[in-house]
């Protein structure tokens, strides 16, 4: 065990550094990774495309891939320091993490050649079309149908609460194929150009963020068969190992300490007594939160190195503390800054979105607390 | 950055997991009640144990403390072999005590040959500087607690002044091993809860199947796996307090929230000694309120943030 950054670990934090300040849109926020502007949308393109110049958006990825098979750590450094700066890669993250990786393992050789070079130019966004009205949680139960017509599938149906939605070029969909078998069998997964026929993205209204989530329909949308990712009916499966992907290495303890440091400056800005003792308390409190996040979040990391096709249980303890600690550094900062968190545009105003969404979007809590129960603790079945 | 045991320290994990069943356990401190196991620190001080913080490294004594502590090791053995090399202190006997504060109460404090004091103990008062005192140098009153430790007051006569600083490291390093301790003991209370339920019946099935009864468990084990990876950094940047203040923090909300959540789901049977968890429960409590508990760890993380951000 070495706690220490290595010199190359170090060295690659710096240079990213340098590379995210050199071509990161001054004023970058969270706000922003929503992309709720078109001009949103283009400095995310133009922020990974260098990125991805530089060597920095896909590191992670086997050389054949135009990585260079850097290691977790080095994907893990990325994402703090990207996360600490607002992660002005928009929803690119997840085509380095898990749509990336998911075509690489699944895909065919034309599907390979289409996706992956786009991706790791940084030029294109994808959406995750998994959520549905009646399948939240129970994801497995999805309705959304795609029905095989010669060589395309004809899909109908909703898609909900997809984020970049609107800036998307592609959705990585899974659609119902087939409604005879158990639910889990019957799940297909499409790579859909958002720009086809019968696509329609709506904003849901909502006082948090603009553009944070949507919806999405299909209404009679026609899709080659050669946009199936991995067999028919297969979907489960890859969807699964995606999870798994999608769960570590989200460095989001580094940008709520970014937001508490932020927070507690401002309210000196304000001439607020920081260093009340009550309010200390929860300050430090927090920070402690966003601490042990980050040390939950390096065991999964090396979890993943040591066992990256086991059940990785520790990846579902970490995410049990990294939605906690976002409500606790969301109320921490309103305790701060009291009335004044509530104006717009303060990191505090920002975290009160990222502490109610941070243990529903991307997975209930108390699914995470379901894994710990049964993958940790062994404890008999409830259902 | 590398998280894994390396070959040496899970062999000396698994070694000393088999020591402690030969040679700990619950029952035996219950055992021994007021009395500390002489017998047992007699073996660890022969086999070198007590000197791994200085022999081997800063993890190496953090997985001695959490070995020694879900093994509810019965004596004041963690100050010599992760506090004080933590610290940099030296030469001192096997059984330390740690005193706090002048009025505070110290873990068996009647059994230790010596005492690390980090100010307000004696006339000392808040010069950033860590006193020693020896057995004769000190009154003991002994304080009767609930806790399964024995407990006392410590009043200092004699002390000696230690290194410029060696204050403020002291308590880092305290800090590291009441979270060290913490995650451990939270840990072996758990998984004793978990085995608890998965084999009492009521309603006609396990009431682990209560997904009420699995998420209080599964909270306090995610707290508490994350209290140990903080611990052991803590021990691993032991300058930083922002880690070390930050580790306690978290483990003192981690022991809180363990305490209730494995009484909860025990019910009656958690709460009698023959059972077991109040061995671990009841030490919870004591180190959950030591050196000021959460509320005086949790602000000197603000603190030492504030300071470091100011000097950035
Ligand atoms: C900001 C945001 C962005 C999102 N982005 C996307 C996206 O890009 N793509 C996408 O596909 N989806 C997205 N989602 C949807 C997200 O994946 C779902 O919200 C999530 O899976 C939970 O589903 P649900 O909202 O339908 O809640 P439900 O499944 O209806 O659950 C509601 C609540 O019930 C409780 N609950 C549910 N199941 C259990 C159980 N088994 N045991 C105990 N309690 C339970 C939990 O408290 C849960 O929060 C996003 C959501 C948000 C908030």
């Amino acid at each position: 065990m070495n706690l220490d950054w290595t010199d190359e670990e170090a060295a690659f934090r710096a240079a990213l550094r340098t590379c995210i300040a050199l071509n990161m849109r001054p004023g970058w926020t969270l706000d922003n990774r929503d992309m709720p502007e078109p001009r949103d949308i283009e400095a995310v393109k133009a922020f990974c495309a260098a990125l991805g110049d530089a060597g920095f958006l896909t590191p992670h990825w086997p050389i054949e891939f135009g990585g260079r098979e850097a290691s977790p750590w080095e994907q893990l450094i990325v994402s703090e320091e990207t996360w600490a700066a607002g992660e002005p890669r928009g929803g690119q993250y997840m085509n380095t993490n898990w749509i990336g990786p998911a075509l690489m393992a699944f895909g065919t050789d034309d599907q390979k050649s289409q996706h992956l070079p786009p991706i790791s130019r940084g030029e294109v966004n994808w959406c995750q079309g998994f959520s549905e009205p009646g399948a939240g949680s129970d994801l497995a139960s999805l309705q959304c149908r795609a029905v095989r017509d010669g060589d395309s599938y004809v899909v109908n149906g909703q898609k909900i609460w997809t984020s970049y939605a609107h800036a998307a070029d592609w959705c990585f969909l899974l659609v119902r194929t087939n409604t005879e078998v158990p639910k889990r069998e019957g799940i297909t997964i499409l790579l859909v150009p958002m720009d086809t026929p019968g696509v329609e993205v709506r904003e849901i209204a909502n006082p948090y963020a603009r553009h944070l989530i949507h919806e999405i329909w299909f209404a009679d949308v026609v899709v080659p068969v050669s946009c199936r990712l991995g067999d028919e009916n297969r979907g489960w499966d890859i969807v699964r190992s995606v999870l798994a992907n999608e769960r570590v290495g989200i460095a989001r303890h580094e940008h709520a300490e970014m937001v508490l440091d932020q927070t507690v400056a401002d309210g000196v800005g304000l001439g607020l007594d920081v260093d009340d003792p009550a309010l200390a308390e929860t300050i430090g409190s927090a920070y402690a939160w966003c601490e042990a996040a980050r040390s939950m979040n390096y065991a999964a990391v090396g979890e993943r190195i040591r066992d990256p096709l086991g059940a990785r249980p520790l990846a579902s303890v970490s995410r049990s503390i990294t939605g906690p600690m976002e409500r606790e550094v969301e109320w921490a900062c309103l305790e701060i800054l009291g009335d004044q968190a509530l104006a717009s545009g303060t990191e505090a105003d920002r975290q009160v979105v990222t502490g109610t969404t941070s243990m529903i979007a991307a997975g209930a809590y108390e699914v995470q607390l379901d894994l710990i129960a049964k993958l940790s603790l062994d404890l008999p079945r409830s259902r | 950055m590398d998280v894994e045991l390396s070959a040496d320290q899970e062999l000396l994990e698994s070694t000393l997991r088999s020591f402690f069943a030969d040679h700990a356990g619950p029952a035996r401190a219950r055992q021994l009640g007021s009395e500390i196991d002489a017998p047992l620190v007699d073996k660890l001080h022969a086999a070198g144990y007590l000197d791994i913080g200085y022999d081997a490294g800063p993890i190496e004594a953090v997985l001695f403390t959490e070995r020694a502590a879900e093994a509810v090791v019965h004596a004041p053995v963690i100050a010599r072999a992760l506090v004080a090399p933590l610290a940099g202190i030296r030469d001192l006997p096997p059984l330390v005590g740690l005193v706090g504060s002048a009025n505070g109460l110290v873990r068996y404090a009647g059994s230790c040959d010596a005492y690390l004091v980090l100010d307000g103990g004696g006339d000392h008062v808040g010069d950033g500087v860590a006193r020693l005192a020896g057995r004769d140098d000190v009154e003991v009153e002994p304080v009767r607690s609930r806790t399964a430790y024995p407990m006392g007051r410590v009043r200092i006569r004699r002390s000696e002044p230690l290194a410029h600083g060696s204050g403020d490291a002291l308590r880092r390093a305290w800090q590291v091993a009441i979270a060290a301790e913490i995650a451990a003991m939270a840990s072996a209370a758990v998984a004793l809860s978990a085995r608890h339920v998965s084999d009492r019946h009521q309603f006609d099935r396990p009431i682990g199947s209560f997904q009420a009864v699995q998420h209080r468990l599964a909270r306090s084990y995610g707290m508490a796996q994350a209290s140990r990876w903080l611990a052991r950094r803590g021990a691993w940047h032991n300058a930083d307090e922002f880690v070390t203040a930050s580790a306690a923090t978290f483990a003192c909300l981690t022991a809180r929230e363990t305490y209730d959540n494995t009484h909860q789901v025990t019910g009656a049977i958690g709460i009698t000694t023959e059972y077991g968890l109040v061995a671990y429960t009841t030490r919870l409590l004591a180190l959950h309120s030591e050196l000021g508990g959460a509320p005086a760890h949790a602000r000197r993380v603000a603190r030492a943030r504030r300071a470091s951000k100011r000097t950035a």
